[in-house]
Protein backbone atom coordinates (compact mmCIF):
# COMPACT_ATOMS: atom_id res chain seq x y z
CA UNK A 1 0.00 0.00 0.00
CA UNK A 2 3.03 2.44 0.80
CA UNK A 3 4.65 1.65 -2.33
CA UNK A 4 1.79 2.75 -4.39
CA UNK A 5 2.56 6.24 -3.28
CA UNK A 6 6.22 8.31 -3.84
CA UNK A 7 7.32 10.13 -0.56
CA UNK A 8 6.28 12.88 -0.06
CA UNK A 9 8.35 15.89 0.23
CA UNK A 10 11.34 14.66 -1.08
CA UNK A 11 10.39 14.23 -5.25
CA UNK A 12 7.91 17.28 -4.39
CA UNK A 13 10.03 20.46 -5.89
CA UNK A 14 10.09 18.41 -9.06
CA UNK A 15 6.15 17.29 -9.62
CA UNK A 16 5.73 21.16 -9.79
CA UNK A 17 7.80 21.72 -12.56
CA UNK A 18 6.55 19.24 -14.52
CA UNK A 19 2.92 20.44 -14.36
CA UNK A 20 3.91 23.86 -14.92
CA UNK A 21 3.48 23.79 -18.60
CA UNK A 22 0.06 23.05 -18.73
CA UNK A 23 -0.80 24.49 -16.28
CA UNK A 24 0.85 28.08 -17.16
CA UNK A 25 -0.41 26.71 -21.00
CA UNK A 26 -4.58 26.72 -19.01
CA UNK A 27 -4.15 29.62 -17.45
CA UNK A 28 -3.06 31.68 -20.63
CA UNK A 29 -4.86 29.95 -23.21
CA UNK A 30 -8.39 29.46 -21.45
CA UNK A 31 -8.82 30.79 -18.37
CA UNK A 32 -6.85 34.64 -19.80
CA UNK A 33 -9.26 34.31 -22.15
CA UNK A 34 -12.12 33.84 -20.61
CA UNK A 35 -11.38 36.85 -18.26
CA UNK A 36 -10.41 38.88 -21.15
CA UNK A 37 -13.90 38.42 -22.72
CA UNK A 38 -15.69 39.11 -19.34
CA UNK A 39 -13.81 42.17 -18.99
CA UNK A 40 -14.33 42.87 -23.41
CA UNK A 41 -18.29 42.40 -22.52
CA UNK A 42 -17.93 45.47 -20.06
CA UNK A 43 -17.07 48.05 -22.66
CA UNK A 44 -18.34 49.04 -25.81
CA UNK A 45 -15.31 48.16 -28.00
CA UNK A 46 -16.42 48.06 -31.87
CA UNK A 47 -13.65 48.07 -34.14
CA UNK A 48 -15.30 49.97 -36.70
CA UNK A 49 -16.14 53.19 -34.58
CA UNK A 50 -13.54 52.36 -32.88
CA UNK A 51 -14.24 52.99 -29.58
CA UNK A 52 -13.15 50.64 -26.11
CA UNK A 53 -14.32 52.23 -23.19
CA UNK A 54 -15.71 50.85 -19.76
CA UNK A 55 -19.98 51.06 -19.89
CA UNK A 56 -20.12 48.12 -17.00
CA UNK A 57 -23.70 46.39 -17.99
CA UNK A 58 -24.62 48.23 -20.40
CA UNK A 59 -24.15 45.50 -23.03
CA UNK A 60 -26.13 43.15 -20.49
CA UNK A 61 -28.87 45.21 -20.82
CA UNK A 62 -29.30 45.24 -24.50
CA UNK A 63 -28.79 41.35 -24.24
CA UNK A 64 -32.00 41.14 -22.19
CA UNK A 65 -33.67 43.19 -24.57
CA UNK A 66 -32.35 41.39 -27.72
CA UNK A 67 -35.36 39.40 -29.66
CA UNK A 68 -32.10 38.07 -31.62
CA UNK A 69 -30.66 37.03 -28.74
CA UNK A 70 -33.46 34.73 -28.24
CA UNK A 71 -34.57 33.41 -31.24
CA UNK A 72 -30.73 32.55 -31.50
CA UNK A 73 -31.21 30.26 -28.47
CA UNK A 74 -34.33 29.12 -29.58
CA UNK A 75 -32.83 27.92 -32.67
CA UNK A 76 -30.02 26.22 -31.19
CA UNK A 77 -32.07 24.30 -28.49
CA UNK A 78 -34.67 23.26 -31.32
CA UNK A 79 -31.70 22.09 -33.32
CA UNK A 80 -30.50 20.11 -30.55
CA UNK A 81 -34.17 18.64 -29.24
CA UNK A 82 -34.55 17.77 -32.83
CA UNK A 83 -31.68 15.11 -33.14
CA UNK A 84 -31.49 14.78 -29.51
CA UNK A 85 -34.23 11.70 -29.32
CA UNK A 86 -33.42 9.97 -32.11
CA UNK A 87 -29.81 10.12 -31.49
CA UNK A 88 -29.73 8.77 -27.92
CA UNK A 89 -33.22 6.21 -29.05
CA UNK A 90 -30.98 4.62 -32.09
CA UNK A 91 -27.91 4.40 -30.00
CA UNK A 92 -29.37 2.79 -27.11
CA UNK A 93 -31.11 0.20 -29.67
CA UNK A 94 -27.54 -0.37 -31.37
CA UNK A 95 -25.75 -0.32 -28.17
CA UNK A 96 -28.34 -3.11 -26.81
CA UNK A 97 -27.90 -5.63 -30.35
CA UNK A 98 -24.41 -4.75 -29.72
CA UNK A 99 -24.53 -6.04 -26.24
CA UNK A 100 -25.70 -9.52 -27.29
CA UNK A 101 -22.19 -11.06 -28.36
CA UNK A 102 -23.96 -13.10 -31.12
CA UNK A 103 -24.29 -10.79 -33.83
CA UNK A 104 -21.88 -11.38 -36.51
CA UNK A 105 -19.91 -8.07 -38.45
CA UNK A 106 -20.47 -6.71 -35.29
CA UNK A 107 -17.27 -4.91 -34.82
CA UNK A 108 -17.41 -3.77 -38.56
CA UNK A 109 -20.70 -2.29 -37.72
CA UNK A 110 -18.91 0.15 -35.15
CA UNK A 111 -16.41 0.92 -37.59
CA UNK A 112 -18.73 2.16 -40.46
CA UNK A 113 -21.26 3.72 -37.83
CA UNK A 114 -18.55 5.40 -36.07
CA UNK A 115 -16.96 6.81 -39.26
CA UNK A 116 -19.30 9.69 -40.03
CA UNK A 117 -18.20 11.38 -36.58
CA UNK A 118 -14.36 11.76 -37.75
CA UNK A 119 -15.00 13.67 -40.66
CA UNK A 120 -14.96 17.51 -40.14
CA UNK A 121 -18.50 18.54 -39.45
CA UNK A 122 -17.72 21.49 -41.89
CA UNK A 123 -16.67 19.56 -44.58
CA UNK A 124 -20.25 17.12 -43.71
CA UNK A 125 -21.72 20.46 -44.29
CA UNK A 126 -20.38 21.60 -47.51
CA UNK A 127 -21.56 17.96 -49.04
CA UNK A 128 -25.34 18.50 -47.52
CA UNK A 129 -25.28 21.56 -49.33
CA UNK A 130 -24.49 19.52 -52.84
CA UNK A 131 -26.65 16.39 -51.97
CA UNK A 132 -29.53 18.72 -50.44
CA UNK A 133 -29.61 21.63 -52.95
CA UNK A 134 -32.95 22.47 -54.27
CA UNK A 135 -32.65 22.51 -58.00
CA UNK A 136 -29.45 20.31 -58.67
CA UNK A 137 -29.44 18.55 -55.71
CA UNK A 138 -28.81 14.39 -55.54
CA UNK A 139 -31.29 13.69 -53.40
CA UNK A 140 -34.00 15.87 -55.05
CA UNK A 141 -33.83 14.09 -58.10
CA UNK A 142 -33.16 10.63 -56.31
CA UNK A 143 -36.25 11.14 -54.98
CA UNK A 144 -38.34 12.77 -58.21
CA UNK A 145 -36.99 9.83 -59.82
CA UNK A 146 -38.15 7.20 -57.68
CA UNK A 147 -41.27 9.19 -57.72
CA UNK A 148 -41.88 10.18 -54.16
CA UNK A 149 -42.41 13.24 -54.96
CA UNK A 150 -42.82 15.36 -57.89
CA UNK A 151 -41.48 19.00 -57.14
CA UNK A 152 -38.01 19.36 -55.88
CA UNK A 153 -38.07 19.90 -52.34
CA UNK A 154 -36.34 23.22 -50.96
CA UNK A 155 -34.52 22.12 -47.91
CA UNK A 156 -32.27 24.34 -47.25
CA UNK A 157 -34.37 27.15 -47.97
CA UNK A 158 -37.33 26.30 -45.94
CA UNK A 159 -36.95 27.58 -42.49
CA UNK A 160 -38.32 24.30 -41.02
CA UNK A 161 -36.67 21.99 -42.92
CA UNK A 162 -33.08 23.97 -42.83
CA UNK A 163 -33.43 22.81 -39.10
CA UNK A 164 -34.20 19.46 -39.78
CA UNK A 165 -31.55 18.89 -42.23
CA UNK A 166 -28.86 20.55 -39.61
CA UNK A 167 -30.37 17.95 -37.19
CA UNK A 168 -30.16 15.11 -39.32
CA UNK A 169 -26.44 15.51 -40.12
CA UNK A 170 -25.62 15.94 -36.73
CA UNK A 171 -27.23 13.09 -35.63
CA UNK A 172 -25.84 11.09 -38.24
CA UNK A 173 -22.44 12.29 -37.02
CA UNK A 174 -22.64 11.38 -33.63
CA UNK A 175 -25.53 8.53 -33.11
CA UNK A 176 -22.73 5.93 -34.21
CA UNK A 177 -20.03 7.53 -31.28
CA UNK A 178 -23.30 7.56 -28.44
CA UNK A 179 -23.71 3.37 -29.81
CA UNK A 180 -20.55 2.78 -28.80
CA UNK A 181 -20.36 4.27 -25.72
CA UNK A 182 -23.64 3.17 -25.05
CA UNK A 183 -22.27 -0.93 -25.77
CA UNK A 184 -19.52 0.07 -23.59
CA UNK A 185 -21.34 1.01 -20.65
CA UNK A 186 -23.98 -1.89 -21.14
CA UNK A 187 -21.25 -4.66 -21.18
CA UNK A 188 -19.74 -3.50 -17.67
CA UNK A 189 -23.18 -4.59 -16.33
CA UNK A 190 -22.24 -7.86 -14.63
CA UNK A 191 -24.27 -10.20 -16.80
CA UNK A 192 -25.38 -12.13 -13.26
CA UNK A 193 -27.78 -9.38 -13.03
CA UNK A 194 -29.22 -9.88 -16.22
CA UNK A 195 -29.29 -13.82 -15.68
CA UNK A 196 -30.94 -13.33 -12.42
CA UNK A 197 -33.89 -11.27 -14.16
CA UNK A 198 -34.19 -14.32 -16.67
CA UNK A 199 -34.51 -16.70 -14.22
CA UNK A 200 -37.17 -14.53 -12.12
CA UNK A 201 -39.24 -14.64 -15.35
CA UNK A 202 -38.47 -11.07 -16.65
CA UNK A 203 -38.83 -10.70 -20.62
CA UNK A 204 -36.13 -9.13 -22.53
CA UNK A 205 -37.84 -5.56 -22.14
CA UNK A 206 -38.45 -5.77 -18.83
CA UNK A 207 -35.00 -6.74 -18.08
CA UNK A 208 -33.57 -3.62 -20.25
CA UNK A 209 -35.51 -1.36 -18.50
CA UNK A 210 -35.42 -2.17 -15.17
CA UNK A 211 -32.33 -3.85 -15.23
CA UNK A 212 -29.89 -2.41 -17.68
CA UNK A 213 -30.93 1.46 -18.17
CA UNK A 214 -30.69 2.12 -14.27
CA UNK A 215 -26.87 0.46 -14.26
CA UNK A 216 -25.90 2.37 -17.27
CA UNK A 217 -27.46 5.36 -15.95
CA UNK A 218 -23.79 7.09 -15.55
CA UNK A 219 -22.51 6.77 -18.88
CA UNK A 220 -26.01 7.99 -19.96
CA UNK A 221 -25.88 11.05 -18.17
CA UNK A 222 -22.51 11.03 -19.59
CA UNK A 223 -23.14 11.08 -23.42
CA UNK A 224 -26.29 13.25 -22.74
CA UNK A 225 -24.33 15.76 -21.33
CA UNK A 226 -21.42 16.23 -23.59
CA UNK A 227 -24.63 15.99 -26.44
CA UNK A 228 -26.44 18.96 -24.92
CA UNK A 229 -23.06 21.34 -23.91
CA UNK A 230 -22.20 20.40 -27.26
CA UNK A 231 -24.90 21.23 -29.06
CA UNK A 232 -25.42 24.65 -27.18
CA UNK A 233 -22.22 25.17 -29.50
CA UNK A 234 -23.81 24.48 -32.59
CA UNK A 235 -21.58 26.88 -35.11
CA UNK A 236 -19.91 25.14 -37.81
CA UNK A 237 -22.69 23.44 -39.98
CA UNK A 238 -25.42 26.27 -39.52
CA UNK A 239 -22.13 28.72 -40.68
CA UNK A 240 -20.87 26.81 -43.62
CA UNK A 241 -24.37 25.77 -44.93
CA UNK A 242 -25.55 29.39 -44.85
CA UNK A 243 -22.03 31.23 -45.59
CA UNK A 244 -22.55 32.70 -42.41
CA UNK A 245 -25.66 34.21 -42.19
CA UNK A 246 -28.06 31.99 -40.91
CA UNK A 247 -30.59 32.41 -43.21
CA UNK A 248 -32.99 31.72 -44.01
CA UNK A 249 -35.03 33.78 -41.85
CA UNK A 250 -32.36 33.29 -39.41
CA UNK A 251 -34.07 30.15 -38.68
CA UNK A 252 -30.47 28.35 -38.79
CA UNK A 253 -28.63 31.82 -36.58
CA UNK A 254 -27.56 29.53 -33.38
CA UNK A 255 -25.73 31.16 -30.71
CA UNK A 256 -22.48 30.79 -31.61
CA UNK A 257 -22.66 31.91 -34.64
CA UNK A 258 -24.71 35.33 -33.93
CA UNK A 259 -21.71 35.77 -31.78
CA UNK A 260 -19.11 34.85 -34.35
CA UNK A 261 -21.21 37.54 -36.80
CA UNK A 262 -21.17 40.15 -34.02
CA UNK A 263 -17.46 39.92 -33.42
CA UNK A 264 -16.24 39.52 -36.37
CA UNK A 265 -18.42 41.00 -38.84
CA UNK A 266 -19.86 43.63 -37.51
CA UNK A 267 -16.62 44.22 -35.11
CA UNK A 268 -18.90 45.03 -32.11
CA UNK A 269 -16.53 42.95 -29.51
CA UNK A 270 -18.04 44.58 -26.78
CA UNK A 271 -21.52 43.04 -27.37
CA UNK A 272 -20.53 39.82 -28.88
CA UNK A 273 -17.94 39.21 -25.54
CA UNK A 274 -21.87 40.00 -23.69
CA UNK A 275 -23.48 37.39 -26.09
CA UNK A 276 -20.94 34.90 -25.30
CA UNK A 277 -21.17 35.14 -21.61
CA UNK A 278 -25.25 35.00 -21.82
CA UNK A 279 -24.24 31.79 -24.23
CA UNK A 280 -22.21 30.27 -20.84
CA UNK A 281 -24.43 31.56 -18.72
CA UNK A 282 -27.37 29.26 -20.30
CA UNK A 283 -25.32 26.57 -20.80
CA UNK A 284 -24.30 26.38 -16.93
CA UNK A 285 -27.78 26.62 -15.76
CA UNK A 286 -29.07 23.86 -18.13
CA UNK A 287 -25.94 21.88 -17.43
CA UNK A 288 -26.63 21.77 -14.17
CA UNK A 289 -30.00 21.28 -13.84
CA UNK A 290 -29.64 17.98 -16.44
CA UNK A 291 -27.05 16.77 -13.88
CA UNK A 292 -29.40 16.60 -10.80
CA UNK A 293 -32.08 15.33 -12.77
CA UNK A 294 -29.82 12.73 -14.15
CA UNK A 295 -28.81 11.66 -11.25
CA UNK A 296 -31.03 12.14 -8.80
CA UNK A 297 -30.94 8.39 -8.00
CA UNK A 298 -27.58 6.76 -7.46
CA UNK A 299 -26.94 3.22 -6.56
CA UNK B 1 -36.35 -6.31 -28.56
CA UNK B 2 -36.60 -10.13 -29.55
CA UNK B 3 -33.42 -10.51 -29.09
CA UNK B 4 -32.93 -13.74 -27.28
CA UNK B 5 -29.56 -14.47 -25.67
CA UNK B 6 -29.98 -17.21 -23.72
CA UNK B 7 -32.22 -19.46 -25.83
CA UNK B 8 -29.71 -21.00 -28.27
CA UNK B 9 -31.65 -23.23 -29.98
CA UNK B 10 -33.93 -21.02 -31.81
CA UNK B 11 -32.33 -20.18 -35.27
CA UNK B 12 -33.39 -16.44 -36.48
CA UNK B 13 -36.22 -15.62 -34.85
CA UNK B 14 -38.31 -12.40 -36.45
CA UNK B 15 -36.46 -9.96 -34.01
CA UNK B 16 -33.52 -11.20 -35.44
CA UNK B 17 -34.17 -10.26 -38.91
CA UNK B 18 -36.05 -7.09 -37.91
CA UNK B 19 -33.00 -5.79 -36.46
CA UNK B 20 -30.47 -7.14 -39.27
CA UNK B 21 -32.63 -5.40 -41.28
CA UNK B 22 -32.24 -2.28 -39.08
CA UNK B 23 -28.61 -2.41 -39.09
CA UNK B 24 -28.05 -2.18 -42.83
CA UNK B 25 -30.10 0.40 -43.13
CA UNK B 26 -27.93 2.21 -41.12
CA UNK B 27 -24.74 0.82 -42.13
CA UNK B 28 -26.00 2.28 -45.84
CA UNK B 29 -27.11 5.82 -44.25
CA UNK B 30 -23.40 6.20 -43.27
CA UNK B 31 -21.62 4.64 -45.86
CA UNK B 32 -23.93 6.23 -49.21
CA UNK B 33 -23.40 9.74 -49.12
CA UNK B 34 -19.43 9.03 -49.00
CA UNK B 35 -20.19 7.01 -52.26
CA UNK B 36 -21.98 9.59 -54.02
CA UNK B 37 -19.52 11.44 -52.67
CA UNK B 38 -16.88 10.16 -54.80
CA UNK B 39 -19.14 9.48 -57.77
CA UNK B 40 -20.12 12.79 -58.14
CA UNK B 41 -16.79 13.81 -57.79
CA UNK B 42 -16.04 12.85 -61.37
CA UNK B 43 -19.30 14.15 -63.23
CA UNK B 44 -19.38 17.58 -64.70
CA UNK B 45 -21.66 20.27 -63.24
CA UNK B 46 -23.47 20.21 -66.67
CA UNK B 47 -24.53 16.48 -65.96
CA UNK B 48 -25.17 16.62 -62.23
CA UNK B 49 -27.57 19.97 -63.05
CA UNK B 50 -29.38 17.86 -65.49
CA UNK B 51 -29.53 14.16 -64.78
CA UNK B 52 -29.78 11.32 -61.32
CA UNK B 53 -25.90 10.41 -61.92
CA UNK B 54 -25.54 6.82 -61.10
CA UNK B 55 -22.17 5.40 -62.97
CA UNK B 56 -18.44 7.50 -62.63
CA UNK B 57 -18.15 10.58 -65.24
CA UNK B 58 -15.39 11.52 -67.04
CA UNK B 59 -15.08 14.91 -65.39
CA UNK B 60 -12.62 14.20 -63.04
CA UNK B 61 -9.46 16.27 -64.70
CA UNK B 62 -11.68 19.41 -65.03
CA UNK B 63 -12.92 19.11 -61.99
CA UNK B 64 -9.36 19.04 -60.69
CA UNK B 65 -8.49 22.25 -62.85
CA UNK B 66 -11.52 23.68 -61.54
CA UNK B 67 -11.09 23.24 -57.94
CA UNK B 68 -7.22 24.14 -58.30
CA UNK B 69 -8.22 27.63 -59.56
CA UNK B 70 -10.30 28.52 -56.76
CA UNK B 71 -8.20 26.81 -54.01
CA UNK B 72 -4.56 25.18 -53.76
CA UNK B 73 -5.78 22.20 -51.94
CA UNK B 74 -2.59 20.39 -51.33
CA UNK B 75 -1.40 23.67 -49.53
CA UNK B 76 -4.48 23.65 -47.74
CA UNK B 77 -3.29 20.28 -46.46
CA UNK B 78 -0.05 20.86 -45.55
CA UNK B 79 -1.12 23.59 -43.43
CA UNK B 80 -3.44 21.69 -42.00
CA UNK B 81 -0.29 19.18 -41.17
CA UNK B 82 1.77 22.13 -40.26
CA UNK B 83 -0.19 22.88 -37.22
CA UNK B 84 -1.97 18.86 -36.72
CA UNK B 85 1.34 17.32 -36.44
CA UNK B 86 3.28 19.85 -33.67
CA UNK B 87 0.11 20.25 -32.07
CA UNK B 88 0.15 17.06 -31.33
CA UNK B 89 3.38 16.28 -30.51
CA UNK B 90 3.26 19.51 -27.77
CA UNK B 91 -0.16 17.94 -26.07
CA UNK B 92 1.55 14.35 -25.65
CA UNK B 93 4.61 15.60 -24.29
CA UNK B 94 3.22 17.96 -21.89
CA UNK B 95 0.39 16.52 -21.19
CA UNK B 96 2.71 13.55 -20.43
CA UNK B 97 4.61 15.58 -18.50
CA UNK B 98 2.10 16.97 -16.20
CA UNK B 99 0.06 13.71 -15.80
CA UNK B 100 3.60 12.20 -14.47
CA UNK B 101 3.64 15.29 -12.02
CA UNK B 102 -0.19 15.38 -11.09
CA UNK B 103 0.25 11.19 -10.98
CA UNK B 104 3.54 10.30 -9.06
CA UNK B 105 5.02 12.93 -7.30
CA UNK B 106 3.25 14.94 -3.94
CA UNK B 107 3.37 18.72 -3.57
CA UNK B 108 1.41 21.33 -1.77
CA UNK B 109 -1.59 22.12 -3.56
CA UNK B 110 -1.35 19.30 -5.70
CA UNK B 111 -5.34 18.50 -5.63
CA UNK B 112 -6.38 21.50 -6.06
CA UNK B 113 -4.21 22.53 -8.70
CA UNK B 114 -5.72 19.49 -10.63
CA UNK B 115 -9.28 20.40 -9.56
CA UNK B 116 -8.90 23.18 -11.10
CA UNK B 117 -7.32 22.14 -13.97
CA UNK B 118 -10.44 19.62 -14.49
CA UNK B 119 -12.63 22.50 -14.29
CA UNK B 120 -11.03 24.16 -17.03
CA UNK B 121 -12.77 21.77 -19.09
CA UNK B 122 -16.33 23.37 -18.76
CA UNK B 123 -15.48 26.75 -20.19
CA UNK B 124 -16.68 26.07 -23.92
CA UNK B 125 -13.87 27.11 -26.69
CA UNK B 126 -16.53 29.03 -27.82
CA UNK B 127 -16.64 31.61 -25.37
CA UNK B 128 -12.81 32.23 -25.12
CA UNK B 129 -12.90 32.46 -28.47
CA UNK B 130 -12.90 36.82 -28.67
CA UNK B 131 -10.67 36.46 -25.53
CA UNK B 132 -8.02 34.75 -27.26
CA UNK B 133 -8.50 37.08 -30.71
CA UNK B 134 -7.59 40.01 -28.72
CA UNK B 135 -4.93 38.03 -26.56
CA UNK B 136 -3.08 36.89 -30.17
CA UNK B 137 -3.77 40.44 -31.33
CA UNK B 138 -1.94 41.97 -29.00
CA UNK B 139 0.64 39.56 -28.61
CA UNK B 140 1.13 40.10 -32.96
CA UNK B 141 0.42 36.08 -33.09
CA UNK B 142 -2.63 36.47 -35.07
CA UNK B 143 -2.24 35.20 -38.62
CA UNK B 144 0.32 32.59 -37.67
CA UNK B 145 0.42 29.25 -37.51
CA UNK B 146 1.24 29.12 -33.83
CA UNK B 147 -2.27 30.60 -32.63
CA UNK B 148 -3.73 26.83 -33.63
CA UNK B 149 -0.48 24.87 -32.56
CA UNK B 150 0.20 26.66 -28.76
CA UNK B 151 -3.09 25.98 -27.38
CA UNK B 152 -2.28 22.52 -27.61
CA UNK B 153 -0.05 22.52 -24.09
CA UNK B 154 -3.59 23.21 -22.69
CA UNK B 155 -5.64 20.02 -23.54
CA UNK B 156 -7.52 18.92 -19.76
CA UNK B 157 -8.55 15.39 -21.46
CA UNK B 158 -5.32 14.28 -22.39
CA UNK B 159 -4.04 14.98 -18.75
CA UNK B 160 -6.82 13.60 -17.38
CA UNK B 161 -6.52 10.02 -19.22
CA UNK B 162 -2.63 9.87 -19.20
CA UNK B 163 -2.99 10.52 -15.10
CA UNK B 164 -4.81 6.68 -15.17
CA UNK B 165 -3.00 5.28 -17.55
CA UNK B 166 0.68 6.17 -15.76
CA UNK B 167 -1.62 4.79 -12.45
CA UNK B 168 -1.92 1.32 -14.48
CA UNK B 169 1.09 1.38 -16.27
CA UNK B 170 3.99 2.48 -14.13
CA UNK B 171 5.27 0.69 -10.79
CA UNK B 172 7.16 3.49 -8.34
CA UNK B 173 10.03 0.30 -7.79
CA UNK B 174 11.14 1.43 -11.61
CA UNK B 175 11.42 4.54 -10.62
CA UNK B 176 12.99 4.10 -6.82
CA UNK B 177 15.75 1.94 -8.83
CA UNK B 178 16.38 4.09 -11.04
CA UNK B 179 16.85 7.05 -8.40
CA UNK B 180 18.97 4.86 -6.94
CA UNK B 181 21.29 4.48 -9.71
CA UNK B 182 21.37 8.52 -9.56
CA UNK B 183 19.06 9.74 -12.73
CA UNK B 184 18.02 12.96 -12.93
CA UNK B 185 13.89 13.52 -12.85
CA UNK B 186 13.69 14.54 -16.44
CA UNK B 187 16.45 11.49 -17.38
CA UNK B 188 14.03 9.46 -15.68
CA UNK B 189 11.27 10.84 -17.28
CA UNK B 190 12.52 11.30 -20.69
CA UNK B 191 14.23 7.62 -21.14
CA UNK B 192 11.33 5.63 -19.05
CA UNK B 193 8.55 6.65 -18.33
CA UNK B 194 7.85 7.98 -21.91
CA UNK B 195 8.87 4.74 -23.12
CA UNK B 196 6.62 2.92 -21.01
CA UNK B 197 3.97 5.02 -21.77
CA UNK B 198 4.17 4.74 -25.44
CA UNK B 199 1.28 2.84 -26.40
CA UNK B 200 -1.18 5.34 -24.62
CA UNK B 201 0.68 8.37 -25.82
CA UNK B 202 0.02 7.10 -29.52
CA UNK B 203 -3.95 6.23 -28.79
CA UNK B 204 -4.42 9.96 -27.03
CA UNK B 205 -2.39 11.00 -30.09
CA UNK B 206 -4.75 9.97 -32.71
CA UNK B 207 -7.94 11.08 -31.30
CA UNK B 208 -5.93 14.45 -30.59
CA UNK B 209 -5.21 14.49 -34.06
CA UNK B 210 -8.24 13.84 -35.45
CA UNK B 211 -9.86 16.72 -33.11
CA UNK B 212 -6.48 19.11 -34.46
CA UNK B 213 -6.97 18.49 -38.09
CA UNK B 214 -10.92 18.58 -37.84
CA UNK B 215 -10.82 21.73 -36.01
CA UNK B 216 -13.03 24.95 -37.81
CA UNK B 217 -13.62 27.50 -35.97
CA UNK B 218 -9.65 28.50 -34.61
CA UNK B 219 -8.16 28.73 -38.26
CA UNK B 220 -10.73 30.44 -39.43
CA UNK B 221 -10.99 33.20 -36.63
CA UNK B 222 -7.59 33.14 -36.14
CA UNK B 223 -6.02 32.93 -39.77
CA UNK B 224 -6.83 35.35 -42.54
CA UNK B 225 -4.66 34.61 -45.33
CA UNK B 226 -5.76 32.67 -47.70
CA UNK B 227 -2.47 31.03 -48.32
CA UNK B 228 -2.00 29.54 -44.95
CA UNK B 229 -5.99 28.37 -44.35
CA UNK B 230 -6.22 25.19 -43.20
CA UNK B 231 -8.53 22.53 -45.15
CA UNK B 232 -11.79 22.45 -43.67
CA UNK B 233 -12.00 26.24 -44.10
CA UNK B 234 -10.51 26.21 -47.71
CA UNK B 235 -13.37 23.85 -48.26
CA UNK B 236 -16.23 26.12 -46.64
CA UNK B 237 -14.53 28.36 -48.51
CA UNK B 238 -14.33 27.07 -51.94
CA UNK B 239 -18.59 26.39 -51.18
CA UNK B 240 -18.98 30.30 -50.31
CA UNK B 241 -17.12 31.41 -53.51
CA UNK B 242 -17.55 29.03 -56.30
CA UNK B 243 -20.24 27.31 -56.41
CA UNK B 244 -21.27 27.25 -59.58
CA UNK B 245 -19.00 24.00 -60.54
CA UNK B 246 -20.33 21.53 -58.23
CA UNK B 247 -18.18 18.81 -59.57
CA UNK B 248 -15.11 20.67 -58.19
CA UNK B 249 -16.68 21.23 -54.88
CA UNK B 250 -17.60 17.65 -54.65
CA UNK B 251 -13.89 16.65 -55.67
CA UNK B 252 -12.68 18.53 -53.11
CA UNK B 253 -14.87 17.07 -50.51
CA UNK B 254 -13.75 13.73 -51.54
CA UNK B 255 -10.18 15.07 -51.52
CA UNK B 256 -10.37 16.34 -47.38
CA UNK B 257 -12.47 12.66 -46.72
CA UNK B 258 -10.08 10.58 -48.28
CA UNK B 259 -7.28 11.86 -46.17
CA UNK B 260 -9.55 10.73 -42.81
CA UNK B 261 -10.65 7.43 -44.29
CA UNK B 262 -6.96 6.63 -44.64
CA UNK B 263 -6.46 7.58 -41.35
CA UNK B 264 -9.27 5.54 -39.81
CA UNK B 265 -8.71 2.29 -42.15
CA UNK B 266 -5.10 2.68 -40.30
CA UNK B 267 -5.63 3.54 -37.20
CA UNK B 268 -9.54 2.41 -36.33
CA UNK B 269 -9.02 -0.11 -33.64
CA UNK B 270 -7.22 2.94 -31.82
CA UNK B 271 -9.99 5.08 -32.14
CA UNK B 272 -13.03 3.39 -31.89
CA UNK B 273 -11.62 0.86 -29.26
CA UNK B 274 -10.43 4.25 -27.06
CA UNK B 275 -13.64 5.88 -27.16
CA UNK B 276 -15.59 1.94 -26.38
CA UNK B 277 -13.32 1.55 -23.03
CA UNK B 278 -14.55 5.17 -21.69
CA UNK B 279 -10.57 5.76 -22.41
CA UNK B 280 -9.39 4.15 -19.82
CA UNK B 281 -7.51 1.38 -21.60
CA UNK B 282 -3.82 0.88 -20.82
Amino acid sequence: MMMKRSGAGRKGYYGMLFVLPFVLGLAYFRFYPFMKTFYTSLTNTNMITFTESFVGFQNYERLIKDATFYSSLWVTVKIWLLNIGPRLGIALLCAVVFAQSRLKGKQFLKMVYYFPNLVNASTIAVLASLLFGWQTGYINKLLIQLGVIREPINWLGTPGTAQGVVAGLIWWMWFGHSAVMFTTGILAVPSEIGEAGIIDGANAWQRFWYITFPMIRPTFAYVFLTTMVGGLQNFEIPRVITDGIGSPNKALLTMTLQMYILAFRSMQRGYASAYAMGIFAFTAIVAAISYKFINRKTY
Amino acid sequence: MGVRGMKRKKPKSFGHVIAYIGLTILALICLLPFLVMMLNATQSHADLTSKLTLLPGTSLLDNYRTMTDVINIWNNLLNSLIIAIPGVILTGYIGTLAAYGFEKFQFHGKGLLFGISMCMMIIPGQISLIGMYEIYADAGLLNTFWSCILPSVANVLTVYWMRSYIYQTIDNAILESATIDGCGEFKIFNHIVLPLCKTGIMTISIMNFVSLWNDFIQPLTFITTKEMQTLPVAIAYMKSQDFSDMGAVYLAVAISTLVIMVIYLLFNAQIVGNVADGGVKG
